[in-house]
């Protein structure tokens, strides 16, 4: 594994100007995960009540 | 004689394995190992690549989204491979799971072609000065999402599942060849998008400090799109055996 990066915590978040696409895309793609299984979950329930 | 040998393995190997029911089964054990492994190596992948791989020399810290973006891309292409064959496998040997699970990739497919559109957009404005070009690569995959739109609305506008399956299946089919016209675009025609950074017949042109990251990112995203498949398909047995003991039992 290499070292760490950056120095602070301002240059994690900022990244020399990159910051904001890195982790706007970071963002994107939790929720995007999230989402899925949150609704697939919820669909799994639905269909199961309607079962019972 | 071969021929029949392999027919008969095929199906008694159908019969007792691609039943809706003992896949239902085996996937519930299956799916919390699964689920837990990809994350770990997700978070992982996640953390090597964006906070201890060095900044690259030409695209700085912008390059950081090829964590996000080249998995994404990558998984796109291999669902729509999935479910070309699932639905290949519906049709020849009338496998009711195969048709299940077509429909059921469908969805996940979709979100993770978007993902990778979105991620391509976001990363095109620091490296190309726009976010958007109508280039080979980024039109086919456009093509590819609305592929996985179409077929699902195709799918939900019929009653019957078994007429859907059929038309779905044969379209799936046909829509494949779009993968290899996606996958040659850069090599075919000129092209913002770079060539591919990784080949089955070439080294790697991405150093492997970069590279260790982004194939466990691919690994772990894998895992994570494979539980979604999973789950899509939980949804089409609940829906569509409804009726049937088994899962009445089971509920």
């Amino acid at each position: 594994m290499s070292n760490f990066a950056f120095d602070s915590f301002d240059q994690i978040i900022n990244m020399d100007g990159h910051g904001l696409y890195v982790w706007l895309v970071f963002l994107i793609f939790l929720i995007s995960i999230t989402t899925s299984f949150i609704v697939f979950n919820s669909l799994i329930k639905k269909y199961k009540s309607q079962i019972r | 004689m071969l021929r029949e040998i392999i027919n008969t393995v095929i199906k008694k190997f159908i019969h007792q394995f691609a039943s809706p029911k003992t896949y239902f089964l085996q996937v519930k054990r299956l799916y919390p190992w699964v689920f837990y492994i990809s994350i770990a190596i997700y978070v992982v992948a996640i953390t090597w690549g964006l906070l201890f791989t060095p900044k690259d020399f030409v695209q700085g810290n912008s390059y950081r989204i090829i964590y996000f973006h080249v998995p994404a891309s990558f998984i796109a292409q291999s669902l729509y491979a999935a479910m070309a064959f699932s639905s290949a496998v519906y049709l020849i040997w009338k496998v009711k799971l195969a048709a299940y699970l077509s429909r059921s990739i469908a969805p996940v497919g979709a979100t993770v072609t978007l993902i990778a559109l979105i991620s391509g957009s976001i990363w095109g404005i620091p490296t190309w000065g726009t976010w958007w070009e109508w280039d080979a690569r980024i039109t086919s995959t456009l093509i590819l999402f609305i592929m996985y739109l179409g077929l699902i609305s195709l799918h939900n506008s019929f009653n019957n599942f078994e007429k859907a399956d059929k038309l779905f299946s044969y379209l799936a089919i046909i829509g494949f060849i779009q993968i290899p016209i996606i996958k040659k675009s850069v090599d075919w025609w000129s092209s913002l998008h770079q060539p591919a950074s990784i080949t089955i017949s070439d080294k790697p042109s991405i150093d492997p400090v970069m590279l260790y990251p982004l194939f466990l990112s691919i690994i772990g995203f894998s895992g994570l799109v494979a539980c979604l498949v999973i789950l899509s398909s939980k949804v089409q047995i609940y829906k569509r055996e409804k009726n049937k003991n088994w899962i009445k039992d089971y509920v």
